[in-house]
């Protein structure tokens, strides 16, 4: 064995030292970096030689720099983040839905309803008061004006949901687009044996950020190409990526493939919390108001037309409310230009009041869904409150799952400053070591050339 | 555990999170001061905030009719107790003119009595917030006034029987008013049975003495027919001195409908009965006929009532001209009189009825009205102490945060390298 191995041992070890140290630094550097997966090295012998019958180590390489992550831990973090995103969606729009209905405060419909019938009920007292007729008058506009900026403002919301659902889809494309760019790229750098592993980590953040939007399945193949399926559609593969688009089937916001129009089968992610709250909490907030509304106009015109008004001479027949439809509780104009077009006297003498006090008192009958009205819409608005509360704690628990996982995947994967820096301390004492020997082996060549 | 950096940064921002929103949570509660903002902070509890509301605000709106109304009986209570003094002073100066002494002085009498009379007059006239007090609900014109020609009082609006009807709370209507006709109005009252057996085509008659508004006597005839089960058909007729109708036309007939079981009366041409009232302007006639008391039964019996067969006016009106006349006020006349105050004095009594009716209610719904906000109270409003006692906590919580994780967080092996 000649002293010439000892350079070439020391220097694949200085070199080897010298890539450690490199990749440490990297580590180092992504220490705050969430999306960065830390890699290790892993170090083996170099191949020996053979010669003289003996075996000659040949010094340190480098085998691999791998990415330390669990695929198990991405997976149960993509699909909690999904439910979590579904969740925190929806509470986000039922809590601008709650702010709409303003209850329990004097803003509600609640107290506009009680408003209404207590003005019939204080019109009893002096049926031909003008006064106690415009509160009537006045406390029925309100109820009009408060149903309508309910029913709009619940309109817009939905609107806004649609529009969301469509830029979100948008976004998916894009995401697909971009993992499917990404995975060229990992494939190419592993044919020609360079490993991707930040391309990787690119890719598996914007994986993450697309299981915030949808329900997404990840299979990874023997290239490192990644597989993408969306709620039981492959939306990705190694031949490449569908685009996705929106369509309204059966009043259900959906999202469907853009080529054949296959429907996703939306499970998580924020579409899928969009999706929900579009197609099922919306119409029924919506259909209950519409409910609610038809009744009042059917109870109160039922008694009102049977009443007479105080002109004369005193008319029957006369509508209360024309008529109800999309939010628009609409009073019989007549009554706004004519509040002695009224009818609240049972005989036609302005002093009965007896259909003012059958309208005062629908407000204690059971006239809607086997209870008074403003029982039923108290029950549409704990509803309400339930679905917001139920989204919260959905949203809350699975939190809480993803702070664990998170932690699991910060324990295997994430950077620990202490941990890097004793290896940079190892690595610097094995090149310092290589660099030695070096030098020792250059003492003892001139060692051997004075000798000559 | 293997603890990485992003570990130690994440688990702190997410406590320091979770505290902070606990922290804005309980901010928001103190300083609104309610426990519920919004339906999704206590489902339940929103409900019953609603309801209890809902409750406050009725019980407010029937306390408002109800301190209205204690303002109409008490105006009403005011103006019978005019009447009655003006009743008492008609009766203290029929009793004197019949003094042997003052017969030289009997139109004195006279004048006094016209005095009470027209007193009578403005308080059977009487209003409250533009509504006549004893003259129902037409409040068109003033109910009462003298006839053209003086020699009677009519009423001038098409009735005062109407009832001025107000809810003091979900069950409780209340008529609130003594009306014109059961004042000063003749109410006959039909009572007794038709029989339930008769066979259709069965005709049950009866008849009784009215008097129209000057005294003249007049009969009164009823008559029902059997058409079907439980179904009669009414028909009346009013006949002079000489037995004639007073009506060109006789009036149209009624159809009666009574229970099948309780036998009690029904319908009156398809409604509820109420008062019918019978009016003839040429033959000063004004009553009412009330059948609400007849029933259809298997013992048939039937007779006519009336809670007063003159009318006061007319009798004060003859009492003063008889004076004005030399002629002393009749025994008759003074039973007569005497039976009106003693009949005013029920109105006055059944007033006071009401008004103490009122009175309970209201105290009723005060109570209830302190209860249901005594509930809103405890279910909505924030216990200040106990909130500001969990945020000092929160807040030492979020400070020892802030402190450790200030050591901890920027400690490494590089600090002793």
């Amino acid at each position: 064995m000649g002293l010439s191995r000892i350079f070439d041992i020391s220097r694949r070890s200085l070199a080897t030292y010298q890539k450690a140290m490199d990749i440490t630094s990297h580590n180092v550097a992504n220490a705050s970096n969430e999306n960065y997966t830390r890699q290790r090295i892993s170090f083996s012998a170099e191949n020996p030689e053979k010669t003289a019958g003996f075996i000659w180590g040949a010094g340190v390489k480098i085998d691999d720099v791998a990415r330390i992550r669990s695929t198990l831990v991405d997976s149960q973090l993509r699909t909690s983040n999904g439910e979590f995103q579904m969740q925190d969606q929806k509470s986000a729009i039922l809590s601008q839905i709650e702010q709409v209905f303003s209850e329990p405060s004097d803003l509600g419909i609640s107290n506009s309803l009680t408003k209404f019938f207590n003005s019939w009920n204080e019109l009893t007292v002096t049926p031909n008061s003008t006064a106690l007729r415009y509160q009537v008058v006045q406390s029925s506009q309100q109820l009009s004006s408060r149903v309508k900026t309910v029913y709009d403002s619940i309109n817009t919301i939905k609107y806004d949901t649609m529009r969301d659902f469509t830029e979100k889809t948008t976004r998916v494309n894009n995401l697909l687009k971009q993992i499917q760019q990404v995975n060229v790229q990992v494939v190419d750098s592993g044919a020609v044996g360079i490993s991707a592993n930040d391309l990787m980590d690119s890719r598996d953040a914007i994986i993450d950020e697309l299981s915030t939007l949808v329900n997404v399945s990840v299979i990874t193949d023997n290239k490192n190409s990644a597989n993408v399926s969306i709620g039981g559609i492959q939306a990705l593969d190694a031949s490449g990526y569908v685009e996705f688009d929106v369509q309204v089937i059966n009043g259900k916001l959906s999202l469907v493939t853009k080529e054949n129009h296959a429907k996703v089968s939306l499970s998580g992610g924020q579409l899928a919390g969009l999706s929900s709250v579009y197609s099922e909490k919306i119409p029924d907030y919506i259909k209950s108001l519409d409910d609610l509304s038809n009744r009042l106009v059917e109870t109160v015109n039922e008694q009102h037309q049977k009443g007479y008004s105080l002109s004369d001479p005193p008319q029957n027949g006369i509508l209360f409310f024309d008529s109800y439809s999309d939010g628009n509780l609409i009073i019989n104009n007549n009554i706004l230009n004519d509040i002695n077009q009224i009818a609240v006297s049972a005989d036609g003498t302005e002093g009965n009041s007896e259909i003012a006090v059958k309208i005062a008192n629908i407000n204690h009958q059971k006239t809607l869904d086997g209870t008074t009205m403003t029982d039923f819409y108290s029950r549409m608005i704990a509803r309400l409150g339930n679905d917001k509360q139920t989204s919260d704690r959905f949203a809350e628990t699975t939190d809480l799952v993803i702070q664990q996982l998170t932690q699991q995947k910060g324990s295997v994967s994430g950077v620990s400053i202490d941990e890097e820096m004793t290896n940079i301390i190892k690595y610097q004492r094995s090149y310092q070591a290589s660099a030695r020997l070096i030098s020792i082996a250059d003492e003892m060549l001139e060692t051997v050339i004075r000798m000559v | 555990m293997r603890i990485s950096d992003v570990m130690l940064q994440s688990s702190f921002i997410n406590n320091l999170n979770r505290t902070k929103e606990q922290l804005a949570k309980m901010q928001e509660q103190s300083i609104t001061g309610k426990k519920v903002l919004r339906p999704s902070d206590n489902p339940s509890s929103s409900v019953t905030i609603l309801s209890l509301q809902k409750q406050i605000s009725n019980g407010e709106s029937y306390l408002k009719n109800l301190d209205y109304s204690k303002g109409f009986i008490t105006e009403s209570e005011s103006n019978l107790n005019v009447m009655e003094y003006e009743l008492s002073s008609i009766l203290s100066n029929m009793t004197l003119s019949s003094d042997p002494t003052a017969q030289g002085n009997l139109n004195i009498f006279a004048e006094q009595i016209d005095l009470s009379l027209q007193s009578m007059l403005d308080a059977a006239n009487a209003s409250f917030d533009g509504k006549y007090l004893f003259g129902g609900t037409d409040f068109s014109a003033k109910p009462y006034d003298l006839t053209s020609d003086g020699a009677s009082v009519e009423v001038k609006t098409s009735g005062v029987g109407g009832e001025q009807k107000i809810s003091f709370s979900q069950n409780i209507t209340q008529k609130l008013n003594v009306t014109g006709t059961e004042l000063f109005g003749t109410i006959v009252k039909q009572s007794g049975s038709l029989d339930s057996g008769a066979a259709n085509g069965t005709i049950i008659t009866d008849q009784k003495s009215i008097f129209n508004a000057e005294g003249t006597e007049f009969t009164l005839k009823t008559s029902y027919g059997k058409t079907a089960d439980n179904t009669w058909n009414f028909t009346y007729d009013i006949e002079d001195g000489t037995n004639t109708s007073i009506f060109g036309t006789p009036p149209t007939a009624k159809s009666l409908v009574f229970d099948s079981s309780s036998g009690v009366l029904k319908t009156v041409n398809g409604v509820s009965p109420d008062l019918m009232n019978i009016r003839d302007s040429s033959n000063k006639i004004d009553f009412n006929i009330d059948l609400r008391s007849l029933k259809e039964a298997s013992a048939p019996a039937i007779s006519m009532s009336a809670n007063q067969e003159n009318d006061i006016f007319n009798v004060i009106i003859k009492i003063r001209d008889n004076l004005k006349n030399g002629i002393l006020p009749t025994g008759e006349q003074l039973d007569q009189v005497q039976a009106f105050h003693k009949h005013l004095l029920n109105k006055l009594s059944q007033n006071g009825n009401i008004y103490n009716q009122i009175e309970n209610t209201q105290e009723l719904w005060n109570n209830r009205i302190f209860n249901l906000q005594d509930l809103y109270s405890k279910e909505q409003d924030v216990d200040q102490t106990k909130l500001i006692i969990d945020m000092q906590s929160q807040d030492n919580q979020l400070q020892i945060a802030y402190k450790l994780s200030s050591m901890i967080l920027p400690k490494s092996l590089l600090d002793y390298l």
